[in-house]
């Protein structure tokens, strides 16, 4: 599509497609929008692409039988044939015990305010990411360095309606850069989220990729162990991500295979970490999949185990719990998700953090990581793009990279100090604010080559 | 969609494009999943649009719509120009593709039975049938089952006057049953964990994997785990199922040979590879029973097809003969900075991706150690390690370590104590290197992964990997 539908058109058009259906009860979700990423390697743009798609989405209800269809066809008669396969599928249904409802109209209480969607983001000029892409892979030539990133911007219409009562519509956008920049033996990394692309300073986030690949020449191995570390903010969301997927949903707790225990001190007291949809200072998500105002959850209050997010199904299984708004559209396969995490942000710079070691690690991001006991949010994954040794309060040599074996928990639960700068980082589809980390000890379990 | 296609490639070509590609896909799928004896979820959904390629100015440029119309087609087609013209402003040296390729073929996946002939209702039956026997077992927590079916249409026509039609089909399936004590949750998966087993074909493929007649064996399993003692660290001589040994290929083949990777490609998101260039033709990357070979052509492979997504033929190519580096996977683009022919393994993820180098069906070829029972009986000293749990490898596809789902100590080559959280590491090289036994033909499957990741916008592609099981030497394992 080449231009926003808008409000009025886009829930004129599902509340067309309710007027097609027979079910008990109906749901249908639009999603539409452009995606234009800008990928550059070997100081040049390699790729360079451009989206342009609708996906319509019906859930039937028949008693607790649901069924579900998609298409992204636009038009009157898609629609109303999607709405028939809904039905046909959810009448070869099993009903499930566990479904009581679709959320209803007072889930949502008052009315949602964000900010107008940045035209320059949702409909971004290819040439204003090239420009982007050339200043990151020219800071690099002139440093006799090799850039590769992407450059990327997004324009959402997001709207959901449902036979009880919900409509809810919101048309956002972001805008996301990252690059590594590579020498003969070392890289470092630069990244930036924002929902703006004018707010995107693409020449700061060179001038720190650059920085810290002329810093990682000539690493030095050392022997994998636990150390003390500094985790920069790219390695905290990472890690956070993770923890959200594995632990921080209701489905998870209900059927205990998270972290999470509710009223237990798991963390150092000096973390809190809560997820709200709304905070201007994220990636704005206002409503989930279920078109459920999200509310703001205190997941982590200095370092208690305090509350998980909640989607209706969940909601509706254990007795007086509420639904949050983290729905991902789904029943009980992932359950509901917190995407919009913040950490609550402390009161050092990374000065006086890495003063503050007398031998530790600086780790810039992670690489690949995956779960290995995820009922215990152990983690594996690779140092990557600014690892560097730190002696007697002071950054003195890069490090070969390694690999951890780590317990996300155990790490927060030995957090000294946070950092009371904080950044935004891409979450699994939104946006987390997190600062750099402090942690007493962190176990790297191998080292790589390089 | 001929006219619509000539549209675009005529209307490329008058904006400045010297050369112009347009894809037109619908995907077709339908999702079945079961957990704790309800149907979780039941779906059917489709996909459709195009997306058209160009070069112009020596820079690429991409854009895709889901509107098909000759109003849109034009509108894209011109986007995409003047995409390509950005990326002109920052280039490095003009795209060049190699000989022009020009030609017309169809190709159909061959099936027996039409993945979407079988009703839901059906399928259904088959999912609760093996969900009742997983927790028919005392003790079990969590039992899921899935059954996939997917079909894809594909129309791709180039300004080198090719037009290639395909209808792709496949088929995946899997049962995973999960139970839990104060150690821990352990799970047990069949035929494979992470979507079960996939195939290109018909729905005969989820017929011969009786999930059903395998539910009860892994119900118990899972339950021996919550009371087995975990995994002691030491090394040893580790067997791994062939299900875990596609994997190992996947992570410590696959993906180094990509030569989009090993040109820096994919730096700042997948990574690069140790796998230089200078490397070819002499490189010992394991041991001489270590061969290794990209066929897009294997029956069922789940990486099969007739042309890739640049319209070029499926192929088969050694890339390690003998424990020897030899070739790597590659595109046009890539293929022609190294004076080659595109092997033919660029694809997209649909129709709004750009074509990139992914695997086909990346195959350990079989060896001649028998079965997986001849290999243990043939083992002194060891460990049998099953199904994979996690997977981590670094970025330029040196360092690994694994996770999997259950364990065996091996004695005077028979199984004996199981353990649980088992998981091992190593590096690529030394890893292959030590590769002593490789199982037989008969013992030989071709694993489907449906979810292999690439690429910003990321990219999930389906390929294949041909496996037996085999044993390493001195291997670091542990229990997590």
């Amino acid at each position: 599509m080449s231009e926003i539908l808008g409000r009025d058109k886009v829930i004129q058009f599902l509340k067309d497609g309710l007027g097609f259906a027979t079910a008990d009860q109906t749901e249908i979700t639009f999603m539409g929008g452009r995606n234009s990423l800008t990928r550059f390697a070997n100081n040049y743009i390699h790729q360079n692409v451009n989206e342009n798609n609708t996906a319509i989405k019906v859930r039937s209800i028949f008693g607790g039988k649901i069924g579900t269809a998609s298409t992204n066809r636009l038009d009157p008669d898609a629609l109303k044939e999607t709405v028939a396969k809904a039905e046909q599928i959810a009448r070869l249904q099993v009903a499930d015990p566990d479904f009581k409802s679709l959320p209803g109209p007072e889930a949502n209480q008052g009315q949602l305010a964000y900010p107008t969607p940045d035209e320059a983001t949702y409909f971004s000029d290819p040439q204003l990411r090239a420009d982007g892409a050339g200043a990151i892979c020219r800071r690099a030539v002139e440093a006799g360095l090799t850039a590769a990133g992407a450059f990327e911007t997004t324009g959402q219409e997001l709207a959901i309606v449902n036979s009880l009562g919900i409509a809810s519509y919101y048309q956002g956008t972001s805008s996301h850069i990252n690059t590594v920049v590579m020498g003969e033996a070392g890289s470092g990394w630069g990244e930036r989220l924002n929902a703006r692309v004018g707010l995107i300073d693409y020449e700061a986030v060179a001038q720190e990729a650059v920085g810290k690949a002329l810093r990682s020449q000539s690493p030095i191995a050392l022997d994998p162990g636990d150390y003390e570390v500094i985790l920069e903010e790219y390695a905290v969301s990472e890690m956070l991500n993770y923890m959200s997927y594995l632990g921080f949903g209701a489905l998870a707790l209900q059927e205990e295979r998270t972290f999470m225990e509710i009223g237990k001190q798991i963390m150092s007291p000096l973390v809190s970490i809560y997820d709200d949809g709304n905070d201007p200072a994220g990636i704005i998500s206002p409503f989930d999949a279920e078109g459920v105002y999200r509310q703001r959850v205190d997941l982590i209050e200095r370092g208690v185990s305090n509350a998980v997010v909640y989607d209706s199904y969940s909601a509706n299984r254990e007795p007086g719990k509420r639904n949050t708004g983290h729905s991902t559209g789904t029943q009980g396969d992932v359950g509901p998700i917190a995407l919009n995490m913040v950490i609550e942000p402390g009161d050092k710079t990374k000065e006086e953090m890495i003063k503050s070691i007398k031998r530790g690690l600086w780790v810039t991001r992670f690489h690949n990581v995956n779960p290995l006991v995820p009922e215990k949010a152990v983690l594996t994954g690779m140092t990557r793009d600014g690892t560097f040794l730190i002696e007697n309060g002071e950054i003195t040599r890069p490090v070969k990279n390694f690999r951890f074996t780590q317990s996300a928990v155990e790490a927060l639960n030995e957090v000294v100090a946070l950092s009371r700068d904080r950044m935004l980082l891409p979450s699994f589809a939104f946006g987390n604010l997190v600062p750099a980390l402090h942690c007493r000890r962190f176990t790297f379990n191998s080292a790589t080559e390089f | 969609m001929r006219d619509l296609a000539n549209i675009a490639l005529d209307t490329a070509q008058q904006k400045g494009a010297s050369y112009a590609d347009i894809r037109f896909v619908t995907d077709r799928g339908r999702n079945v999943s079961v957990k704790n004896g309800k149907v979780e979820d039941l779906s059917d959904g489709e996909s459709q649009g195009f997306g058209v390629r160009v070069i112009v100015n020596g820079g690429w440029g991409f854009s895709s719509s889901s509107v098909v119309t000759r109003a849109e087609v034009e509108r894209v087609t011109a986007e995409a120009v003047q995409i390509a013209r950005a990326s002109a402003s920052v280039f490095r040296q003009p795209v060049q593709l190699g000989q022009p390729i020009s030609i017309q073929d169809r190709y159909v996946t061959p099936a027996d039975i039409d993945v979407f002939s079988v009703s839901l209702d059906d399928q259904i039956k088959i999912l609760l049938e093996a969900d009742a026997e997983m927790r028919r077992v005392d003790g079990i927590r969590i039992a899921t089952g899935v059954i996939s079916t997917q079909k894809t249409s594909k129309i791709f026509a180039s300004s080198e006057g090719s037009y290639i039609e395909q209808e792709l089909s496949e088929a995946g399936g899997g049962i995973e049953v999960i139970a839990l004590n104060e150690d821990g949750v352990q799970k047990r998966s069949y035929p494979n964990a992470f979507g079960g087993g996939w195939e290109t074909g018909g729905f005969e493929y989820i017929t011969r994997l009786n999930l059903p007649g395998h539910a009860q064996r892994i119900a118990e399993e899972t339950i021996q785990l919550l009371a087995a003692p975990i995994c002691p660290t030491t090394t040893t001589n580790l067997i791994l199922g062939s299900s875990q040994v596609a994997l190992q290929v996947h992570e410590s083949c696959g993906h180094p040979v990509e030569l989009d990777r090993v040109m820096g490609m994919e730096a700042s998101f997948a990574g690069t590879s140790f796998l230089t260039t200078e490397k070819q033709g002499t490189f010992r990357y394991g041991s001489d029973l270590v061969n290794v070979y990209a066929d897009a052509t294997v029956p069922r492979g789940l990486g099969t097809f007739g042309y890739d997504d640049e319209g070029v033929p499926a192929q088969r190519t050694a890339l390690i003969l003998k424990g020897i580096f030899k070739d790597y996977i590659t595109d046009r683009e890539t293929a022609a900075t190294l004076g080659q022919q595109s092997n033919g393994t660029s694809r997209a993820d649909g129709w709004n991706r750009i074509p990139m180098i992914r695997m086909t069906n990346i195959n350990l070829e079989p060896g001649d150690a028998g079965s997986l029972e001849d290999i243990i009986a043939s083992t002194d000293d060891g460990i049998y390690m099953d199904t994979n749990k996690s997977w981590s490898i670094d970025d330029k596809r040196l360092n690994f370590q694994f996770g999997l789902e259950a364990a065996w100590e091996i004695k005077n080559g028979k199984r004996g104590q199981m353990y649980r959280n088992p998981a091992y590491t190593g590096m690529t090289p030394r890893f292959w290197g030590s590769c002593d036994a490789i199982g037989s033909r008969d013992h030989w499957t071709v694993w489907g992964v449906p979810n292999c990741g690439k690429g910003e916008p990321m990219q999930g592609m389906h390929v294949g990997h041909g496996a037996a099981p085999a044993r390493f030497h001195n291997i670091k394992i542990f229990g997590a």
